[in-house]
Formats: C-alpha cells, structure tokens, sequence
C-alpha cells in the first residue's frame, strides 16, 4: 500500500509539473507537431487524474473530500465532464492542423495551440479548486 | 529486543494516540486505493511519451494515433461517471 502511495505521489508531482508546462508553454512560431504532442500528453495526465476521481466512492450526504477522506461529488464530475469535452473539440482542431496545416489556410498553429491551452487550463483549474489531484 | 519488550512498546505506543482516527485514515486510504491505481495505471502511457520527447525524440503518427484512444476512453468514462446518479444526494 505504502509503494503505490509513494507512486501515485511521485506521479502526481510529475503531473503537477506537466499541467504547468502545459497551461504555460511558450508560443513558438511555427509550433511542431512535437510540441502538439507535449502539450496533448500534458492534458492526458490531468485527465487521468479526473478518470482516477471517478474512481472514488460518492461522498456521504453533506460531506465533502477531505485530506482523509477520499470520496467524488458528483456536480464536481459533471463539470470535468463537460470541461474534457471542451479541450477535445480544442484538442482535435490542433491535431488536423498539425497533421495537415494546408488544408486549414484561415488558421494559425497559435490560435489553435491557444485555444487548447485555454481549455486545458480551465480543466486544470477545476481539479485545482475542487481539490481533484 | 525481545518479543515481550515490542509488545510493551507497542501498547505504550497504542495508548498515546486516538485509534478513531488512526482507524478513520487507514480506512479512508483503503478506500481510495482503487483510483491511486487506477491513476497510476493510466498515468504511466502519457509520462513515458513525455519522456520520449522531452528526451529528443519525434513523435510518430502511430504515437499519435495511440494518444488520441487513450485520450477518447477517458472521455468516455468522465462521460459515463457524469450520467451516474449519486444515491447520496438529498
């Protein structure tokens, strides 16, 4: 139990890291698709947290999660539902730029990287405020 | 140290803290188990593609392709979690 707790932590650092990196990343002009790929991994690791959130059992009526006690609510579900399906719209308009930038003529990478980033963001500040990490 | 010594440090140990909340947090940890692993089982794909590329390495279409899976299956089970109706809820 310990080792999986001192993973989970060591992962949970290392996300920490990578949300900033990802809400942060400078724009670079033209953006690769390497960056893309960064910055989309860097939202799959919030994710995960969310997904892992799901996990847990509902909170008992009136309660809320605590250091010590570990439990979802469901209005907090229900908003990282909704902010994952907003990075995804995001998320999918960067990678057909990226793939095939000649077919998207009225686009920017950075917009496109912006609005991600946005989205990722907004993502990460609902794990941050309803304490999902 | 004998057996009898550890048993004696033991109780004196047990007898200087609240068993209720030592109790209450071994429980709240079991509880959680379940996501630790499940974040840490998810959470590995995404770390080792970081790793790849942070280290100087491009990342190819099939990379992309498997990053755009992992990414749609956890849209799809914060999708399913958010129709899940709370029997706690008042």
């Amino acid at each position: 139990m310990l080792t999986s707790l001192i993973h989970a932590l060591t992962r949970a650092t290392m996300f920490l890291a990578v949300t900033a990196l990802a809400g942060c990343a400078v724009f670079q002009n033209p953006i690769s698709q390497t960056t893309a790929f960064e910055v989309i991994n860097g939202y799959g690791l919030a994710q995960s947290v969310a997904v892992a959130y799901t996990k847990l059992p509902f909170c008992a009526a009136g309660t809320h999660a605590s250091g010590t006690s570990y439990c979802k609510e469901q209005s907090i579900v229900r908003k990282l539902a909704d902010a994952d399906a907003s990075a995804n719209i995001a998320r999918r308009a960067l990678e057909a730029f990226v793939h095939n930038p000649a077919n998207y003529p009225g686009l920017t990478y950075a917009g496109l990287l912006g609005a991600f980033q946005l989205a990722v963001t907004t993502f990460s500040k609902i794990e941050a405020q309803n304490g999902v990490h | 140290m004998q057996i009898q010594d550890l048993l004696n440090e033991g109780a004196a140990l047990a007898s200087k803290v609240d068993l209720s909340k030592v109790l209450a947090i071994v429980s709240s940890a079991v509880t959680a188990l379940p996501a630790i692993k499940t974040l840490e089982t998810s959470a590995v794909p995404y770390l080792e593609a970081l790793e790849k590329v942070l280290a100087g390495g491009t990342p190819t279409d099939a990379e992309f392709a498997a990053l755009d899976s992992r990414l749609d299956t956890g849209s799809a089970t914060l999708h399913d979690a958010a129709a899940e109706t709370d029997p706690n809820a008042v």
